[in-house]
C-alpha cells in the first residue's frame, strides 16, 4: 500500500479488517437457526509493539464474540486482566488469507480513531515490508 | 482483576477449577490449551484453535467453556 512517507509516519500502517464468528461458530449457528450481528470493516494498525491482537472493547460486545476467558495484558504502562474473545480475521481490501479462529483481546486502545491492533500473533505468519522513505508498506503471507 | 473485565466473572467456577487442577495438569500437560465447561474437562490440545474447535464441538453455541493454557506462569503480553 502506497500512503506518503508524512502520512505513513503519522498513522502507520493501517488496513481495514473484518472481525466476525469463527466458520465453525456461524455454520453451528444457521444450524440452529441463529444469526450473529452482520460485521463491518474497520481500521487496524500493525503493530510490531503488540504481542497479540487487541480490539476496542465495544467492538468485541457488538459482535457477540465467544469469551473464552481473561489474558493478563500490560498496556499503558498497567497490567491487568481483560477479556479473551475467539474470532475470525478477514482483509477485505488486501489479498490476504484470513485466520479464522484467533484469540483477540479486548482492551481500551489509546487512540479513539483506531479499533484494532494487529499483533504479533498474526504477524508471527506474515512478512511486512516498511518503506518509510516512499511511504509504502506490503504484507504477504508466508502460510503454506 | 482489571476494570476491562466484566464486573462478575462468567467463567469463575472454571478457573477455579483450572487452579485446582493445574500443578497435576503441568505434569501431563505442559503448554497445552485445556478446555473446561463447569467441571467437565473436553481435553487437552496444542493450540488454541483446536481447542476453541473442540469446546464448540462439545459444547455447542450455548455453553460458555474456559481456553486455558497449561503454564507454570501465566503469559503477560506487553501492548507498547
Amino acid at each position: 500500500m502506497r500512503i506518503s512517507p508524512a502520512e505513513l509516519q503519522r498513522r502507520g500502517p493501517i488496513i481495514k479488517v473484518l472481525i466476525s464468528h469463527t466458520f465453525a461458530e456461524i455454520t453451528e449457528a444457521k444450524s440452529v437457526g441463529f444469526e450473529f450481528p452482520e460485521s463491518l470493516p474497520f481500521s487496524a494498525l500493525i503493530d510490531t509493539g503488540a504481542a497479540v491482537t487487541v480490539i476496542n472493547p465495544r467492538l468485541a460486545v457488538r459482535y457477540k464474540l465467544r469469551y473464552t476467558g481473561p489474558e493478563r495484558i500490560t498496556a499503558l504502562g498497567h497490567t491487568g486482566q481483560y477479556p479473551g474473545y475467539a474470532a475470525a480475521i478477514s482483509f477485505p481490501d488486501q489479498q490476504l488469507r484470513a485466520f479464522d479462529t484467533v484469540r483477540i483481546i479486548a482492551c481500551e486502545l489509546a487512540s479513539a480513531e483506531m479499533s484494532c491492533l494487529i499483533g504479533r500473533d498474526i504477524l508471527r505468519y506474515w512478512e511486512l515490508i516498511y518503506n518509510g522513505a516512499s511511504g509504502e508498506f506490503a504484507i504477504r503471507d508466508l502460510r503454506p | 482483576m482489571n476494570h476491562a473485565m466484566p464486573a462478575e466473572e462468567p467463567l469463575i467456577h472454571e478457573l477455579s477449577f483450572y487452579a485446582a487442577n493445574k500443578h497435576k495438569w503441568l505434569a501431563s500437560h505442559p503448554n497445552q490449551f485445556v478446555v473446561i465447561a463447569g467441571d467437565r474437562v473436553e481435553g487437552f490440545h496444542a493450540d488454541y484453535e483446536s481447542a476453541f474447535n473442540a469446546g464448540l464441538k462439545a459444547f455447542g453455541l450455548g455453553q460458555q467453556f474456559l481456553i486455558k493454557q497449561i503454564c507454570e506462569t501465566e503469559p503477560v503480553y506487553v501492548v507498547y
